[in-house]
């Protein structure tokens, strides 16, 4: 079976899950590790998102170009509290409380693209999805190893890695 | 001991709740306890029975006054329904609750099979529950095949995934899914508790199954819908048709109301969601005042005491927990049984052959070929063996690979 974008976009939402899971149930000594590699592959995963996936959405015109702005909406909103949760000390008390912020809103959005967005892009996008999908793994390829760079450092680098894939 | 005839309950014209009441707020599918999910997925098909039976009993009744009552009392059913499977959360996909449906089916027919009194009652439930088992196997390849999520995450280490008796043999002759019915003159009252429960349980899984199975669009997961709804329906009537169809409707309406009593007392004393706890106790007060009017539509109708059908004190209560060793025992001695007539046997006899080969025509179901897709796609199958390796050597996965 050759994957899509959308496998490879759901391979990493499953991946997404699974952290949130082994952080929420995680002693508070024992999250650090596995939060810095949340963080960046969250900043990976909706990068290309945006850059590759939610446009081709967005030339759909029965009401998929509209459910694709609402995902966008989403991840502006995850984005930001990502931001916040970003100076909060994972081992502190304050953090599972908008840790839950944070994965409600984004478990929510994984589930919206999935439900809305991804089945009309496989429905009538698929040649498409296919030509994108060097690009896309590409660019999630980034997420591998984030370290602990910053966000604009993370996305400079998915574009970067997505460029070298069309070269 | 809770007796649920000694208590009045709420009355039962106040017991409509507002839509604001109805609108509760789901469970986290992350925080929640499995089993609080399995909780909730049985009393659904409690109440979905409840409201189903209830209608049922209206067709077939003349008295005007009695149809009144019970639609009363259906109206209130219907809003408990509408509040238990609204506690299931948005968030989780048609696939990820049809996987908590297994385990439903697993857990609570394992713990039936253990309490149950009678052993021909007793062996429909150990047939049955490795049928289920299998099915949450090939729902969990499905899984990863399709949302690309592990259904670790679903059931957790409470119940194990693996196969069992392998769904394809699940497709029998109809005639040969009818059981003896128990006697209602001589069944303990527990056996007619448990048997209502597990077909509920079984109902609600056919119904859930045969509505979402089309709202998928990949050809592998509509063929496996297609093919374990209808085994649901083979596990509805190998379940209902251990109740004596003897039963008055007086007699069935009365024990669907104690059952409701007797459900949610269980869970109330189990459930570890304040929340959900809540609703569960609220629901009981709501059920005994229900069981009080089917009581007294009894004693007018038939003349006959509803106590003489009733435990004496309420049976222990149900739990959900895991049933790991159980199983493997089950799988290691009863795996190759299949039913003749009302009995078991372990030959693949003519009439099963022949339902067989007119439903697969020589080709491999859905439910082979989605553990065959998976082993292709990602190199082996998807399993949760927390206790070792398969108690079945044929069905390790080394053997299977090689
Ligand atoms: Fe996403
Ligand atoms: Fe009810
Ligand atoms: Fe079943």
């Amino acid at each position: 079976m050759a994957e899509d974008s959308v496998d490879l976009l759901l391979d990493q939402h499953g991946r997404i899950d699974d952290l949130f899971v082994r952080i929420s149930k995680a002693a508070p000594a024992d999250r650090g590790e596995p939060w810095r590699e949340l963080r960046g592959l969250l900043t990976v995963h909706e990068t290309v998102e945006e850059e590759l996936v939610h446009p081709v959405a967005e030339s759909l015109s029965d009401g998929t170009a509209e459910v694709a702005a609402d995902r966008v909406a989403e991840e502006v909103g995850a984005e930001e509290l990502l931001r916040r949760l970003a100076d909060v000390d994972p081992e502190s008390d304050e953090f599972p409380q908008a840790f839950k912020a944070l994965r409600t809103a984004v478990l929510s959005h994984a589930a919206h693209e999935e439900r809305y967005e991804f089945p009309r892009l496989k429905a009538y996008r698929s040649d498409e999805l296919a030509a994108l999908a060097p690009r896309v793994a590409a660019g999630l390829g980034v997420a591998d190893d984030t370290g602990d760079d910053p966000p604009e450092t993370i996305k400079e680098r998915v574009a970067e890695a997505v460029r070298e894939a069309d070269a | 001991m809770f007796n649920p005839l000694d208590h009045r309950g709420t009355p039962l014209d106040k017991q409509v709740r507002t839509f604001r009441e109805l609108d509760v707020a789901p469970i986290d599918p992350i925080d929640a306890d499995p089993y609080t999910r399995c909780r909730i997925i049985t009393m659904n098909g409690i109440e979905v029975e409840a409201v189903l039976f209830s209608h049922q009993f209206a067709r077939h009744c003349t008295d005007p006054d009695v149809r009144a009552k019970l639609a009363g009392i259906r109206y209130v059913e219907a809003q408990q329904q509408k509040v238990v499977n609204w506690l299931l959360p948005g968030i989780s996909s048609p696939l990820e609750t049809t996987i908590a449906y297994e385990q439903v089916a697993v857990d609570l027919t394992a713990w039936v099979s253990r309490q149950e009194p009678d052993p021909y009652l007793k062996q429909a439930y150990e047939f049955g529950v490795l049928e289920d088992f299998d099915h949450l196997y090939r729902y969990a390849n499905l899984f990863e095949m399709v949302e690309r999520r592990k259904a670790r995450k679903v059931v957790d280490d409470l119940t194990e995934v693996m196969p069992g008796r392998p769904t394809a043999l699940h497709h029998r002759d109809p005639v040969d899914n009818l059981r003896e019915p128990y006697d209602k003159s001589s069944a303990a009252p527990i056996s007619r508790l448990h048997a209502l429960t597990v077909m509920a349980a079984e109902q609600q899984t056919m119904n859930f199954y045969m509505n979402v199975g089309p709202q998928y669009m990949e050809p592998i997961a509509r063929q496996l819908y297609q093919e374990i709804a209808l085994i649901e329906e083979e596990h509805v009537t190998h379940y209902e048709s251990l109740v004596d169809p003897a039963e008055t409707w007086w007699e069935q309406l009365v024990t669907h109301e104690y059952n409701e009593c007797y459900l949610y007392y269980s869970f109330m004393q189990q459930e570890t969601d304040p929340h959900v706890k809540s609703i569960w106790e609220r629901h009981l007060d709501m059920e005994v005042a229900q069981l009080q009017a089917a009581c007294e539509l009894m004693k007018q109708q038939m003349d006959k005491d509803p106590a003489s059908i009733l435990p004496e004190t309420l049976p222990e209560p149900v739990r959900f927990e895991p049933n790991k060793a159980l199983l493997r025992e089950l799988l290691a001695t009863q795996i190759d049984l299949t039913t003749l007539g009302t009995g078991y046997v372990t030959e693949a006899h003519e009439r099963f052959e022949r339902m067989q080969e007119r439903l697969m025509a020589g080709e491999a179901p859905a439910s082979d070929r989605v553990i065959e897709e998976h082993r292709r796609v990602f190199g082996d199958e998807y399993r949760v063996e927390a206790e070792g390796p398969h108690p079945v050597e044929s069905l390790r996965t080394d053997a299977s690979h090689a």
